[in-house]
């Protein structure tokens, strides 16, 4: 490889100013022309004369291949004549001024015949496993049904997606946030029909766990690629925020109906469960989100017998994707509003439910495999309980809500708590590609680290170095990580938060270990290379839903206080507490900040963030959707334990996200008497159940 | 149409058009607010600056309305020692850097301080929840906030009461 010759020179590790940031008055702008209908057959298009310079780009301009592709599915990058979603891209156009080219692209009109079009494939499962206990249907056992759905959540940032690419002689030089740098290369390469090792891509940090897009960044990179090259001048492509709303991947909307059979003792002896995803257009990535949100589902508790269906759905809308949960938050959203109903039908304490269904040691998960390691779930609920006064507030608010007569004339507010447990699985069911690390240490001491994940934030890469410095005994300040990822750096997967924080740490000291070793035997520089794949046996097998799912699990249990006052039909959070077991903390305030991050995630989903398309594809609006403000964020009280064995740092970054969501609902529920059918629980939503007659559960 | 201001310190003059906002004409013409698109309706606080000492969304103020007056923008509020200091105490409480906003919150937080030098924990919380954001760095934001206020004189009108002999 020629960048190895260059050695601690090489010019990766100083991107090339020309190239990554050319002179804002010599960059070009693009825009892409979208379609105004849901679907049909495009027949023409309608536009004032193109101002002179400006350059409109059609999917016969693309080189290379004509489609986009995430892991295996395809959709077409710029759609010939047929039109699957509101805002789906059909041509692009390119000039000087960003205002003549956003001027020009609002004037465009495209001519579409209505007309149905094939849906994309849906993905299906049906899994079942074990026998339900004989006699279960007599006395003494009881049915219990529940409904829920939950609705789309967008990421919520507010800088909106901007790529710029600059295509010269012999190199394409992209400079995005992404979180996929390797799928930004391989796809800019795909289709400007060029050898990846000419692609570079500086990618900026991601910003959290919920700026992370996955592939979405790829597809604009390649539309500014390919912009670049046809008119020959760098191009910036930027999103407005409205736009990027829009069309940016929304977590998938899902309906659960779960129906469970349980002894009187509250022994869970029998879960079946209909699971449907919407992922519009394109089912991207929906694989693996429709699998672990499964996984979520048949994680935490003991299941003699299970009969689960997971679909997912496509419709004429954008493409979802993996937004604030990788999927298992959604089956654990419905699972934990169940396990409430199966509490409320049997009066049973739900924690102390939960403590008696969750896995223990020697009983077969759902599997088939017998876990070796106690389920931390059991005393995670304990000190949850303890922390919160939780059995006693759950009894006391019960009592109030049943010696209720009329809701919505109440004067006081109603109190209500609950409780739920989560986990979150590390690493991608599919195990993601094997990732590759390469380390260079040179004559001068400089240790040339080549990363393929990017690093969450500057407090991760600075650990990162440390780590390494560590390992070899040199100081931190002689460790460098290569900004910019090509075709021939080392390859990875996504950079999820968890693959940060557990795939990169053991990477870096495996190879820094090799090259301390072989700095004794060999003359400076040495290079070494590792890689990381999941060893964990026996592998993961989506279609059974048998093997080890995930690199690893972390825990965490989460209760939500809150009031509803009925003359104003709204929710007041009062307190949130989560306690976490997630392993020992590397970066204490990071890891705070990630859990906060997640639990407003939750809140927003369960309250705030109203996200939905009508029948004709068109969505709610830009202007109704509201983050959570101030008020509806009250103080998170975070308590970490390090209770299990693994004693390596786990990621937690959805963890918020996965149990406060449910707990916040269970609290809603229980301060209403009733119950919801889904989140966000509107406005609307609360003043129809505080009318509906009391006692109707 | 030619402004004359004060922006970051220098006088200068501005043109831009009778229906420019000020937030369009910093960033088209002075440079500022790089590569951020925003909401330009006064939601988003991506554009706040300080005019005559107040903070305000400069995407709902017309660009001819600053004639004569002095404008600060967080690249120009970044340069002085107290942003500084306050920088220097956030990441001492644990500030996680998000790239895309976390200046705005600094800057926001700041002025608000500035303003309210007597504002308690709530209404600390309240600002802090003024602008907008997804990352869990409102805590870190708020500790910030109540040490730094304890840190300065109490200011009360008409005499300097130094705090706790109040
Ligand atoms: S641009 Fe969002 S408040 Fe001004
Ligand atoms: S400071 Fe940027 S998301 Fe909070």
């Amino acid at each position: 490889m020629a960048r190895k010759k260059k050695g601690f020179r090489d010019p990766l590790f100083d991107p090339d100013h020309r190239l990554f940031s050319p002179p804002s008055a010599e960059c070009w702008h693009g825009v892409c022309l979208r379609s105004q209908v849901p679907r049909g057959r495009v027949i023409g298009m309608v536009h004032p004369p193109l101002p002179e310079g400006m350059r409109l780009y059609g999917p016969d301009d693309i080189p290379g291949n004509e489609s986009f592709q995430v892991n295996k599915v395809r959709f077409p990058l710029l759609s010939h004549n047929t039109v699957h979603y509101i805002g789906e891209p059909l041509f692009l156009v390119v000039g000087e001024a960003e205002a003549v080219v956003r001027a020009f692209a609002s004037q465009v009109r495209f001519v579409v015949v209505p007309e149905q079009n094939e849906p994309a494939a849906g993905i299906t499962r049906f899994l079942s496993r074990g026998v339900v206990p004989e006699n279960s249907e007599g006395s003494g056992f009881r049915v219990v049904e529940s409904s829920f759905s939950s609705g789309a959540q967008d990421h919520g940032r507010f800088d909106a997606l901007e790529v710029l690419a600059h295509v010269t002689q012999g190199t394409v030089a992209v400079k995005v946030r992404s979180q996929w740098p390797a799928h930004v290369v391989s796809s800019v390469a795909r289709a400007l029909d060029l050898d990846p090792a000419k692609v570079q891509v500086l990618a900026t940090t991601t910003a959290g766990v919920t700026g992370n897009q996955v592939w979405f960044p790829s597809l604009y990179a390649v539309y500014a690629a390919l912009l670049s090259q046809a008119c020959g001048k760098p191009v910036v492509l930027r999103l407005t925020r409205q736009e990027d709303f829009h069309v940016s991947p929304k977590k998938p909307e899902c309906k659960t109906f779960l129906k469970s059979l349980v002894a009187s003792d509250g022994r869970l002896l029998s879960l079946s469960a209909q699971l449907e995803l919407q992922t519009g257009a394109w089912p991207v990535m929906a694989e693996e989100i429709l699998d672990r949100a499964l996984v979520g589902l048949l994680t935490p508790y003991h299941l003699p017998h299970f009969e689960v269906q997971g679909r997912v759905q496509t419709s004429p809308t954008p493409p979802r994707g993996p937004v604030g949960t990788q999927g298992e938050g959604l089956g654990l959203f419905a699972l934990e509003s169940h396990v409430d109903d199966i509490c409320r039908e049997l009066d049973i304490d739900p924690v102390r439910w939960r403590q008696q269904n969750a896995v223990v040691v020697g009983q077969p998960w759902f599997t088939g495999l017998v876990p070796k390691t106690e389920n931390p779930l059991h005393w995670l609920l304990a000190e949850t309980s303890k922390a919160t006064d939780f059995s006693r507030k759950y009894a006391a608010y019960g009592l109030l809500s049943a010696n209720r007569k009329n809701l919505a004339s109440e004067a006081l507010p109603l109190k209500g708590i609950g409780v739920a447990s989560a986990f979150q699985g590390n690493g991608l069911l599919a195990g993601g590609n094997p990732v590759h690390l390469e380390g260079r240490l040179d004559e001068d001491g400089q240790l040339s680290l080549y990363i393929p994940l990017v690093s969450p934030n500057e407090r991760q890469s600075e650990l990162w170095k440390a780590q390494a410095a560590a390992t070899l005994q040199i100081p931190q300040t002689s460790v460098r990580i290569c900004p910019v990822f090509t075709g021939e750096h080392p390859t990875g997967g996504p950079s999820l938060a968890s693959r940060a924080f557990e795939m990169v740490p053991r990477l870096i000291v495996q190879t820094c270990e090799a090259l301390a070793q072989k700095r004794l035997k060999q003359a400076l520089p040495v290079t070494v290379k590792s890689v990381f794949r999941r060893s964990k046996t026996p592998p993961w097998d989506s279609e059974a839903f048998t093997g080890q799912p995930f690199l690893s699990f972390s825990w965490c249990s989460a209760v939500a206080e809150v009031q509803v006052i009925p003359h104003r039909a709204e929710v007041e959070i009062v307190r949130l507490t989560l306690v976490v077991d997630a392993g020992p903390r590397v970066d204490e305030a990071a890891a705070r900040n990630a859990l906060v991050e997640g639990a407003q995630m939750a809140v927003g989903w369960a309250l705030t963030e109203v996200f939905h398309f009508d029948v004709s594809g068109h969505d709610s609006g830009y202007h109704r959707y509201r983050l959570p403000g101030p008020r509806e964020l009250p103080p998170l009280a975070i308590l970490f334990l390090e209770g299990s064995k693994e004693l390596r740092p786990r990621g937690l970054g959805n963890l918020g996200a996965h149990a406060m969501a449910p707990a916040l609902f269970n609290a809603i529920r229980q301060a209403l008497g009733s119950s919801l059918p889904s989140i966000p629980v509107s406005r609307k939503m609360l003043d129809e159940a505080l009318r509906e007659p009391v006692g109707d559960l | 149409m030619k402004v004359q201001l004060i922006l970051n310190g220098d006088d200068l003059a501005l043109s831009g058009g009778p229906r420019d906002s000020l937030f369009a004409v910093l960033q088209q013409r002075a440079g500022l607010f790089p590569e951020r698109v925003c909401c330009e309706q006064g939601d988003c606080g991506r554009c706040h600056i300080l005019l005559d000492g107040k903070e305000v969304p400069s995407c709902l103020i017309p660009f001819f309305q600053v004639r004569e007056q002095e404008v600060v923008s967080p690249e120009g509020f970044q340069n002085t020692e107290e942003y500084r200091q306050f920088r220097a105490l956030l990441e001492e409480e644990g500030l996680v850097h998000c790239t895309e906003c976390t200046e705005v919150q600094i800057f926001h937080l700041f002025s608000f301080l500035e303003q309210f030098p007597q504002a308690d924990a709530e209404e600390c919380r309240l600002a802090i929840g003024e602008i907008p954001c997804r990352c869990g760095s409102k805590p870190v934001l708020e500790r910030g906030a109540r040490r730094w206020l304890a840190s300065r004189p109490w200011p009360v009108v008409g005499r300097e009461v130094p705090r706790g002999h109040h």
